[in-house]
């Protein structure tokens, strides 16, 4: 498949699922499906601020929900969920804007950061900005100057895609409601402090901590196993289930990984000069790529596949990406 | 992964865009195997590019330690083929300690793979040479009896080889075993001098 056709297919394949989700959590769109999982808010952020790059419609219509329900976001989870640069800039800006048309959400900017000369176009392709956006445009980043649409809502608490949300009005923006969804929704029999932490995008201290709390209420338990007294935490899902008037438990996915690496992948399709390199060194490119993201993708449940040398290689990058996409909505194995 | 002439000039191709990419240039002084195979001398396929010596405005350098540019080329390399993470190394620039044969740097052959990389290949004479100095060290049978025998010495060049191996162990056990390996190769009378 050539590079082109890739972009092209992340492109739509990333934006079909944000519209998807976005849709079930506030943004006025029509859902094509109802998710059965539980959405990771920042996880989300995150992902669409980078694939929104190539649809104006959905970025902004983003920015406007975060301006309504702002509240319900972590801005600490959201920059601890970031994972390179691009990710705190698209990030900073975003929830600067927020602020910048929400009073309520003035605690939101964040600190602008020193810029290039030059501030890059936020949109590809290239999308006429006018009248620049002074906050973006601190952020180095050109877009046109929009007010919030106004047509965001809050989400509706009954769907199960909106069950970090709910948490979040239970036990406030924290990483208490972060565990709590992932021990409920991933039903593990006992989830180690180290996968616990990964889910929650909290330092592990933190998350040790809370999730003692939660024993301690008698609302979790936990057990310790290993050499290294490893400690593990479950909570009861029937007793959650019956407290929350849940008919089912959504699903749970390790979108902070899955996410990250797609946010990698995108990111690297949509540089120019990839373009000119030879089919071997973008073959070799791809491969180191691969290398850093393998290892969230792996965490994620996506098969990764390393077949073929040189050039050859490029037809096993196509089909992990493609796996990866194939994540983002097939049945969690 | 081995290689063959083909895939010699793939990797090395390769070797040349890496280096192109990241902005350095050199120029190898290649012999062994691989050098033999690029050359279409032999076919056999190698695991390896012996380096014997970078080449910088026409002068010989010490490729020890390789410089940094060329390690990291060097182990993308690696990865990108499934090579071993020396496939690229300056074993036999210990070569340079004694000397090359006479001729060397005149003898040598030309190839660019793109504006950063020109391969110096040594030519078949000095091949030789390299070839019956390992031998003496091996047993025959080895790969490089067998390299030697693709190269179809004269009796003239393995006697001028001979010569010039001596220079690298005048010992006596050494001669011992170079005019062994003469004979092996139909060379009888060998005077190697004392």
């Amino acid at each position: 498949m050539p590079i082109s056709e890739l972009r092209e297919l992340v492109d739509k394949r990333l934006l079909d699922f944000v519209w998807n989700e976005w849709s079930q959590m506030g943004i006025l769109a029509t859902p094509r499906f109802e998710s059965p999982w539980a959405a990771d808010p920042e996880a989300l952020l995150l992902l669409t601020l980078e694939a929104g790059r190539s649809d104006a419609r959905v970025f902004d219509e983003t920015l406007d929900w975060l301006t309504v329900n702002g509240a319900l976001v972590s801005q600490q989870r959201l920059r601890n969920l970031c994972v390179d640069d691009d990710d705190r800039k698209l990030a900073d800006a975003a929830l600067a804007w927020a602020g910048e048309h929400q009073p309520a959400l003035r605690s939101a900017r964040g600190r602008a950061v020193a810029t290039a000369a030059e501030p890059e176009p936020l949109f590809s392709p290239w999308v006429s900005v006018g009248k620049p956006d002074p906050v973006f445009e601190a952020y180095g980043l050109l877009k046109g100057a929009t007010q919030p649409s106004g047509k965001s809502q809050t989400p509706r608490l009954d769907l199960p895609i909106n069950l970090a949300f709910r948490l979040r009005r239970l036990f406030g923006i924290g990483s208490r409601a972060e565990i709590v969804r992932f021990l409920l929704t991933s039903q593990l029999p006992g989830a180690e402090t180290e996968v616990v932490r990964r889910a929650s995008g909290y330092a592990r201290s933190n998350v040790r901590d809370v999730a003692d709390a939660l024993v301690a209420a008698g609302v979790a338990g936990s057990y310790t196993r290993g050499a290294g007294g490893d400690r593990f935490y479950r909570v009861d899902v029937d007793r959650w289930r019956s407290f929350l008037e849940l008919d089912q438990i959504p699903q749970h996915r390790d979108w902070p990984q899955l996410f990250a690496a797609l946010r990698l992948l995108r990111r690297w399709l949509g540089q120019p000069e990839v373009d000119t390199l030879s089919d071997y060194l973008r073959a070799s490119e791809a491969r180191q790529l691969m290398k850093r993201v393998e290892p969230d993708l792996r965490y994620a449940g996506v098969p990764v596949r390393d077949a073929g040398t040189g050039a050859d290689y490029w037809e096993a990058f196509v089909e992990s990406v493609n796996a990866a996409l194939s994540a983002l909505t097939s049945p969690y194995r | 992964m081995d290689f063959d002439q083909d895939g010699a000039e793939t990797v090395l191709r390769a070797l040349g865009e890496q280096l192109h990419l990241a902005g350095v240039r050199f120029e190898l002084v290649v012999i062994g195997g691989s050098g033999l195979s690029t050359l279409g001398l032999i076919d056999r396929t190698t695991r390896d590019v012996d380096l014997v010596a970078l080449r910088h405005e026409g002068e010989l350098l010490d490729p020890r330690p390789l410089p940094q540019g060329l390690l990291d080329a060097r182990a993308r390399i690696a990865e990108d083929f499934g090579l071993p993470r020396d496939w690229l190394n300056a074993a036999p620039s210990s070569l340079l300690d004694f000397g090359l044969p006479a001729g060397f740097i005149e003898r040598l052959e030309r190839r660019d793979y793109g504006p950063a990389l020109t391969v110096w290949l040594a030519s078949r004479l000095d091949q030789i040479h390299f070839k019956l100095y390992a031998l003496a060290d091996q047993a025959p049978g080895s790969k490089h009896d067998l390299d030697l025998r693709s190269l179809d010495p004269t009796r003239e060049e393995l006697l001028a080889a001979a010569r010039w191996v001596v220079t690298h162990d005048p010992s006596e056990g050494f001669r011992h075993e170079l005019s062994a390996a003469l004979a092996h190769l139909g060379v009888e009378d060998a005077d190697l001098g004392a």
